[in-house]
């Protein structure tokens, strides 16, 4: 068994790949890698060639940083759904258990891990409304009854979609 | 069926098993059997040391050498 060291442990969760990192494995990541990094190194070259075009032509510095930081974070998402459309079609994410007993111990283990993402979702989009602007005092929008209930139900929503999307990942051996 | 689906039923062994033994995934083991991954050498060797058997009955291919 590879020992599970930083290395190791960095790849399973940027790749979100379960179990034993073997061959087969570590050879598919790093061609998902290797796809992953020719597309950003080209990207870089041309953002940065446009960045310098922008600012030889005088445009505004904010608006060339506004550009910037967009195109950069819809590369990354677009790398990001690259990644795990890939890791999931190649099945590098399957849980495999081969008898009954391991399989409820998983969906068990499963189930309290989706509550507390849920939880943790739940908080940190809470957080993240407050910051957005309101004609109400911040105590007001902390209590607000309508507020905190529409974001359970998003944070349920967000629960049992983690809890399927775990759930699909299990391989039963027959 | 492939020889290595035959000699894991005959020893016994589910994939998750021989997966387990040979520090691999099922996965792998799955993709070996049906001829959709190619194994390092040490893997082969690893599989045929579980097995009790030898890479020529696990691995060769028969019909590959009747061609030549």
């Amino acid at each position: 068994m590879k020992k599970n060291n930083f290395y190791t442990k960095l790849i399973k969760r940027l790749y979100g790949t379960n179990g034993v990192l073997d061959e087969y494995k570590l050879q598919k990541i790093n061609s998902i890698g290797n796809v992953s990094f020719m597309i950003m190194a080209v990207y870089t070259l041309i953002s940065s060639f446009v960045v310098t075009l922008m600012m030889s032509w005088n445009v505004s510095l904010y608006n060339i940083l506004i550009i910037y930081t967009a195109t950069n974070f819809l590369v990354l998402m677009a790398l990001l759904a690259y990644i795990l459309i890939a890791v999931s079609k190649l099945k590098l994410d399957e849980i495999s258990v081969d008898d009954k007993p391991n399989y409820k111990k998983r969906l068990a283990k499963f189930r309290k891990s989706a509550i507390i993402s849920g939880i943790g979702f739940f908080f940190v989009t809470r957080i993240l409304s407050l910051f957005s602007p309101a004609d109400i005092t911040l105590l007001d929008r902390i209590v607000s009854p309508k507020d905190n209930v529409i974001q359970l139900i998003e944070a349920l929503i967000f629960v049992i979609f983690m809890y399927i999307v775990m759930k699909r990942k299990i391989y039963q051996e027959k | 069926m492939s020889k290595l689906h035959f000699y894991r039923k005959q020893a016994g062994l589910s994939q998750a098993k021989l997966a387990n033994l040979v520090e691999v995934s099922r996965q792998t083991i799955n993709l070996i059997e049906n001829h959709k991954y190619n194994p390092s050498l040490h893997l082969c060797i690893r599989i045929a040391k579980v097995l009790g058997s030898d890479l020529n009955t696990l691995f060769w291919e028969d019909s590959d050498y009747e061609e030549k």
